[in-house]
């Protein structure tokens, strides 16, 4: 033991700090200038929760109105009319994918974790970044134009002609001007990640010791920065379109609305990685902490983020195999979508295999890791039937694909969302929310999952079209079955929302580190010192688990004396 | 009410005559598709259960519990995440096989033999038309929203969409057979139907849906399909849906036009759907300010021309949106039908 005496763990030191970054300023001001990546972090946790609440009630909306089929060839509605079903559809999808689960889990748990699994004090580009948030918020101000313009019914794909192609519409308008804008802050956000990881990278941290969390960070931000662009000019192309009458897309003046459809889908698959990446990489974070096992298979979890990335950006015409494209296109497309099949599994298998011989945990996070597991299995496998030609001519645009979408983009996302906020929140907020609520709503999000789910497979591969406000009689249980599910769903979501935000004013202090993860974060406070780390911080190894110990007094986690020791030797060195 | 809900109605089958998952193979090709479907569903159980058996087992045996600890385990083998990539990527290229197998036969139309249908798809109606194959000479039958076929004929459809209308998609489920309808172009989509519509148990005809997402009444573009089993009854239902002339009343006639061509866009009682044309509740005879200023008369000539070239002249504060029809040599008879019909609506 070099270097003298090593002072023994114990409560004596200080785990609930007065000042932090939440408190370092003051006023609304401090907030809106502020350059601190945790600060923004926050805003944006705010603004995509309640991206997700909107979205979320367009979606209890349009379920409700399923209730009752209205028979297909009448015009008897429920609770909405033919038209604003399509306009309750079209809000969902626009706001849950461009507001929520795009920049969902990268720009507020990224913006927040990021930095700091790093042990740096910052992104590399903070002003980058609170402009990033800026644009968001135009991005929902132009959104919630489209609100108050009487909404919008062209589905959130903008297909044409029935978006462009029709007379020039103010609320259609802020939908591609609110698209672009998001997309700009999303590039930005890529951009500063990518240069953070290769930039501020403690000493000894080589790409190959970072957290799976950054490297699935890393991955996102490389499709980020080079797809975002191509749906930012497609759909600025389409506004020229549709404002002075130029043939791009629309047929009557001679453009092809095919090729829309390949520029947007261009973007638009790779989107789907943009989601479901960062949710792996929380995935993969959230089962060692809970299993307390070092992950298994690290390299190839991390390449084969990559592997999705590349791929990703070649399967693109698999939404398009009945458009009309080539039926040699469409085989090559359907080859290379089974190939990126492999990356995803090999992720999974992964994850099981790190449960071996752990002492797992059944905290609120893990029982979302478990859910994830389930739920994106079902979501990938039968992404297979889809992928498939032959049984894809089928099932295209019927609710077997609205099934298998939602369980890929929301059973994954959603839960790794969800989990990750959990898992995160004592560092977040420097407060514990109540544990057995969490385990209650976690456990009601998985079953409104599937109950809402699982009928809409069944009811798809009978023929069930997507976007229908009405349907036959044949297709009621599935649908009321479905809605019942929803209903869950939405309930689950907003209890958390309640127990999370009565946590900050009530809730128990948190320790630095009340669930033992041994990533860097783990060794500030709780929340953080506006420096994120008083001291600097030791670099060991993301999932050794070995090097902390439980400390009971402090109902958290500590590293341990030998680990200590290395900081001290470190500091003489210096 | 409470019956419909219980778990037990979830069993029957898909449409009549269809299995747990689907309706009735009732095409040349939907054996193949659902073969496929089969395959992959297995392997996908298998895999399934697979996967939450080792994680359920894994997750109860080493659950957090007093005097249980984690221990360290390797943290990576080699051979076995070689195995685990390369056998699942050699059953992916199985499916993959297969699949393209039966695409191959879905996307390769018989050279001989084969009866052409155009199919028009229009926001918010389909229209088939027929012509030759036994049908009374030099006359093109367009029938609204009735696709008729004989059992064991290949068909082609050739399918397009009038420039200013929007993207559909022709579904029929009991086929396994799907093509979207693009304007500007004609996509083609071949079949073989193997069951009538009265074998399978649906009288009605199978359904026929749009499946690309088309505007406010999607849900409402339907149409049927009825596989008969002899040529004559095929002649006869076509001439019965695609002559409009045999409906000798005219108002009559203009009715059953209103209802398959207008109403989603006109109504009758005075009101506008969004993104809908002038109601035709006293509309007749009525001058109306059309958008460059000038004022029209509905008369003959003016529905003449609306039906015809829609843009030429707008009625003031409506869009200008509306499709031209053209119903071929019938279109003197559609358009006296639609005539007497917005007459009768004036008295």
């Amino acid at each position: 033991m070099a270097g003298g005496t090593v002072e023994e763990p114990s409560s004596g030191d200080v785990i609930h700090p007065k000042v932090h970054y939440l408190n370092a300023t003051k006023g609304l001001k401090s907030w809106l200038v502020t350059l601190d990546h945790k600060r923004i972090a926050i805003m944006y946790l705010i603004a995509v929760s309640v991206a997700l609440l909107l979205g979320g009630f367009w979606a209890v909306l349009l379920r409700t109105e399923l209730l009752s089929p209205g028979g297909v060839g009448e015009q008897a509605n429920f609770v909405l009319s033919n038209d604003w079903y399509n306009k309750a559809f079209t809000l969902h999808g626009a706001i849950m994918v461009f507001l929520f689960i795009i920049p969902g889990i990268p720009a507020s748990l990224g913006n927040f974790i990021l930095p700091m699994q790093l042990g740096a004090k910052d992104l590399a580009l903070p002003r980058i970044n609170l402009f990033s948030w800026y644009l968001y918020i135009m991005g929902l101000i132009f959104f919630l134009g489209v609100l108050f313009l009487g909404g919008l019914d062209t589905g959130w794909t903008l297909y044409p002609p029935l978006s462009s192609g029709r007379p020039v519409q103010m609320s259609l308008i802020f939908a591609y001007t609110a698209v672009f804008i998001l997309g700009f802050s999303s590039i930005l956000t890529g951009l500063n990640f990518i240069a953070t990881i290769h930039k501020l990278r403690p000493r000894g941290m080589t790409m190959y010791k970072m957290p799976l969390f950054l490297w699935a960070l890393y991955a996102t931000s490389l499709i980020q920065v080079l797809a975002t662009p191509v749906i930012g000019l497609t759909l600025g192309l389409s506004m020229i379109e549709h404002v002075f009458k130029v043939g791009i897309f629309l047929p009557q003046y001679g453009g092809d609305p095919v090729m829309y459809q390949h520029f947007f889908w261009f973007y638009s698959h790779p989107a789907v990685y943009i989601m479901v990446l960062p949710a792996m990489g929380v995935q993969s974070e959230l089962i060692a902490v809970y299993s307390r096992k070092h992950v298994f298979g690290y390299k190839a979890i991390a390449w084969s983020s990559i592997a999705i990335a590349a791929i990703g950006f070649l399967v693109w015409g698999h939404h398009m195999f009945v458009s009309g494209q080539s039926p040699t296109a469409g085989i090559v497309f359907s080859f290379l979508t089974f190939l990126v099949a492999i990356p995803s599994a090999i992720k999974v298998f992964n994850w099981v295999a790190t449960l071996y011989r752990g002492s797992i945990d059944f905290k609120a996070p893990m029982i979302y890791a478990l859910a994830f597991i389930y739920l994106f299995g079902i979501g990938g496998l039968t992404g297979l039937f889809l992928a498939s030609i032959a049984t894809n001519v089928h099932l295209h645009d019927t609710y077997f694909v609205i099934a298998h979408f939602h369980m890929v983009m929301v059973g994954s996302v959603l839960t790794a969302f969800l989990g990750g906020v959990h898992h995160w929140w004592p560092k977040l907020v420097g407060r514990m929310y109540n544990e057995t609520l969490a385990r209650i709503c976690a456990v009601l999000v998985f079953v409104g999952f599937n109950v809402t789910f699982m009928p809409q497979f069944v009811a798809g591969t009978r023929g069930m079209p997507r976007r229908y406000a009405n349907y036959l009689d044949e297709f009621t249980i599935f649908h009321q079955v479905s809605t019942v599910g929803a209903y869950i769903l939405g309930a689950a979501v907003v209890i958390q929302a309640g127990y999370l935000v009565h946590s900050l004013f009530k809730g128990k202090k948190a320790p630095p580190n009340p669930y033992g993860g041994a990533s860097i974060e783990w060794q500030s406070t709780s929340p953080p010192d506006f420096h994120n780390f008083t001291e600097e911080p030791i670099t060991t190894g993301a999932y050794d688990f070995e090097n902390w110990q439980y400390i009971s007094e402090d109902e958290g986690y500590k590293l341990k004396p030998k680990v200590l020791v290395t900081r001290q030797s470190l500091s003489e060195v210096h | 009410m409470m019956a419909d809900l219980a778990l037990g109605s979830l069993l029957p089958l898909a449409d009549a005559g269809g299995s747990f998952w689907f309706p009735p193979e009732a095409s040349s090709v939907a054996a193949g598709s659902d073969f496929t479907y089969d395959f992959i569903l297995w392997l996908s159980i298998l895999f399934f259960v697979a996967i939450c058996g080792v994680t359920g087992y894994f997750v109860f045996k080493y659950r957090k519990r007093p005097g249980h600890t984690e221990e360290i385990t390797s943290t990576h083998n080699t051979r076995l995440e070689l195995a685990w990539s390369i056998i699942p990527l050699f059953l992916l290229m199985a499916i993959f096989g297969i699949s393209t197998y039966w695409y191959l036969i879905m996307v390769t139309p018989p050279t001989e033999d084969v009866t052409e249908i155009e199919v028009t798809a229009k926001q918010w109606n389909w229209t088939f038309s027929y012509q030759g194959n036994g049908l009374p000479a030099g006359k093109k039958f367009m029938v609204p929203a009735a696709l008729h076929v004989v059992k064991d004929r290949n068909y082609q459809l050739i399918m397009t969409t009038p420039d200013r209308d929007v993207l559909h998609s022709l579904f029929i489920p009991a086929f396994r057979v799907k093509q979207d309808c693009v304007p500007g172009r004609y996509n083609k989509l071949w079949f073989r139907p193997t069951m009538s519509h009265m074998e399978s148990g649906n009288e009605d005809g199978f359904m026929l849906y749009c499946t690309e997402y088309c505007g406010r009444d999607h849900s409402v573009m339907t149409a049927r399909v009825f596989v008969w089993e002899t040529e004559a009854e095929w002649r006869t239902a076509i001439v019965k849906g695609g002559d409009i002339t045999q409906i000798k009343d005219l108002v009559t006639r203009g009715e059953s036009i209103y209802n398959q061509n207008c109403a989603s866009c006109h109504s009758l009682d005075g009101t506008v759907p969004p993104g809908g044309g002038p109601s035709w509740q006293g509309l007749w005879g009525k001058e109306e300010t059309m958008t460059d200023g000038s004022k029209v008369v509905v008369d003959e000539t003016y529905v003449r021309d609306s039906t015809k070239e829609p843009g030429k002249q707008v009625v003031q504060g409506y869009p200008d949106v509306m499709t031209p029809f053209d119903w071929g040599d019938q279109n003197d008879a559609y358009i006296e039908g639609i005539i007497a019909y917005m007459k009768s609506l004036k008295e």
